[in-house]
C-alpha cells in the first residue's frame, strides 16, 4: 500500500470517528428509538396505508417497499446540511491549508446518516411488512440489507455534490438537501415506476442514484433472478462512482476558488 | 334539502376556528415540552407523520390497525378532520355541538398542560440556575 493512499485512509477513518461521535452528541438511544423511530416507522405506514385505501395489496407492497428504502435515502441526504455544520465550525481553513485533500474528510465526515438509514430501512422493512401482509421471501429477503447499504452509499455520493454546493450558500443547505432529496423520491421510483414520467425524465432518473438500486431491491423480494438483481445493483454502484468523482472535483473547485478569492473564513 | 348546505357552512367555519384554537392550544404543550428537553430538535423533526398518521387527514383511521384506532380518539386533529368532512359533504352534521366542544376541550387540556408545564421548568431552572443565553 503506497504512503499516500495509506494517509488517506487514515485521515478517513478519523472522519469517521468525527461522525460517529456527531451521532452520539445528535441521538440518545431513547430519543432515536421512541422519538426518531417512530416517526420513520409513521412515515412508511403513512404511505402504505394511502396503497391501502386505494384497495390494492400490489400499491400496499409498491409503496411500502419504496418508501421503506426511501426513509433511509432521506436520512442519507442529512449529509447536506450537516457538510455544512463543519464549515460552520472554522474547520475549513485548517483543513484547505492541510497536505491531504478536504475532501477526503468529507467523504467521510457524515457517514453516520449511512448507518443511521440502513437501520431505519431495515427496521422498516422488518417491522411493517408483515403488519401490511406483505411477504419478504426468507432467507433471500436478507440480501436486500447489503442491496440498500450499495443504493444508500450512491445516495451519499450525490448527497456530497449538494453538499459541496451548499457550501457557497449555507443559509440555503436545508433547502438544497430537501429538494434534493424530494427529487429523489419523485424520480426515483419510490411512489411511481421511473416509467410513469416521460422518456426525458426517466432518462435522468436513470442517471440519478436510487432507482437503479431500489428496482434491485423489489425484484429481489419478488424472486427474480441473481442476474438481474446484480445488473441493477452494479449499475447503481456504478452511478454511484461517478457522483463520487463529480464530488471530488465540485470540492476541489471549492477549495480553489476560496484560495483565490479569499472566502475561506475561520467563522461562518 | 334546501336548508341543510347553508346549516352546513357555518359548522364548517366554527370547526376551522375551533381547530385553529386547538392547534394553538397543543403548540403551547408542545413548546413546553421542547423548551425541557434538549434534544428539542429531534421531537420536531419526528412529530410531523405520527400526526398525519393519528390524525386522519388523509388516511381515515377507520384503516389504521383495531389496536392504534383508539389513539386518534385522543388527537385533536382526527376528532376536527372528522368534523370538517362531515360539514362538507353528506347528511346534516350529527350532534355538532359536542363535536365542536370536544376540540376545544383538547385545545384548552394542551394549552393549560403546557402553562402549567412552563411555570414549572421556569421555577425549576430559576431555582437551580441552569437557564442559558443559548
Amino acid at each position: 500500500m503506497s504512503g499516500a493512499l495509506r494517509d488517506n485512509l487514515r485521515i478517513l477513518r478519523w472522519s469517521m470517528t468525527s461522525a460517529v461521535a456527531d451521532m452520539r452528541a445528535f441521538y440518545t438511544w431513547k430519543t432515536w428509538t421512541f422519538a426518531w423511530l417512530s416517526r420513520v416507522l409513521c412515515q412508511v405506514a403513512f404511505f402504505a396505508l394511502i396503497g391501502k385505501l386505494l384497495g390494492s395489496i400490489d400499491h400496499v407492497q409498491y409503496l411500502l417497499i419504496g418508501n421503506a428504502v426511501y426513509v433511509g435515502v432521506s436520512v442519507t441526504m442529512f449529509v447536506t446540511a450537516s457538510t455544512s455544520w463543519e464549515r460552520m465550525a472554522g474547520t475549513l481553513p485548517l483543513l484547505v491549508a492541510a497536505p491531504a485533500h478536504p475532501f477526503v474528510v468529507f467523504a467521510g465526515r457524515s457517514v453516520e446518516w449511512l448507518a443511521d438509514g440502513l437501520a431505519c430501512v431495515t427496521i422498516s422493512l422488518v417491522v411493517l411488512a408483515p403488519a401490511f401482509d406483505v411477504s419478504l421471501p426468507m432467507p433471500s429477503a436478507l440480501l436486500a440489507i447489503p442491496l440498500v447499504a450499495v443504493t444508500l452509499i450512491s445516495v451519499y455520493c450525490f448527497g456530497l455534490v449538494l453538499a459541496g454546493l451548499a457550501l457557497r450558500v449555507m443559509h440555503l443547505r436545508n433547502l438544497v438537501g430537501n429538494v434534493g432529496g424530494l427529487t429523489l423520491m419523485l424520480l426515483g421510483g419510490v411512489q411511481v415506476p421511473t416509467s410513469f414520467w416521460p422518456r426525458p425524465v426517466s432518462y435522468v432518473a436513470g442517471l440519478l442514484p436510487l432507482s437503479h438500486g431500489l428496482r434491485a431491491v423489489r425484484q429481489l423480494l419478488a424472486g427474480a433472478p441473481a442476474g438481474t438483481v446484480i445488473r441493477l445493483v452494479a449499475l447503481e454502484a456504478g452511478i454511484g462512482l461517478c457522483w463520487l468523482a463529480v464530488a471530488a472535483l465540485v470540492f476541489r473547485q471549492l477549495a480553489e476558488s476560496g484560495r483565490r478569492d479569499g472566502s475561506i473564513e475561520f467563522s461562518s | 334539502m334546501p336548508g341543510s348546505a347553508a346549516c352546513r357552512r357555518p359548522v364548517l367555519v366554527v370547526t376551522l376556528a375551533a381547530t385553529a384554537l386547538a392547534m394553538a392550544g397543543t403548540a403551547v404543550a408542545m413548546a413546553a415540552a421542547f423548551v425541557l428537553h434538549r434534544s428539542a430538535r429531534t421531537f420536531q423533526n419526528s412529530l410531523s407523520y405520527p400526526f398525519y398518521l393519528l390524525g386522519g387527514a388523509i388516511v381515515p383511521p377507520a384503516l389504521l390497525p383495531a389496536w392504534l384506532q383508539p389513539l386518534t380518539k385522543v388527537v385533536f386533529l382526527s376528532r376536527a378532520t372528522e368534523l370538517l368532512r362531515d360539514s362538507l359533504v353528506g347528511p346534516p352534521v350529527p350532534d355538532p355541538g359536542r363535536r365542536l366542544a370536544v376540540i376545544v376541550l383538547f385545545g384548552m387540556v394542551g394549552y393549560v398542560g403546557g402553562l402549567l408545564l412552563l411555570r414549572g421548568i421556569l421555577h425549576r431552572v430559576r431555582h437551580t440556575g441552569e437557564m442559558s443565553y443559548a
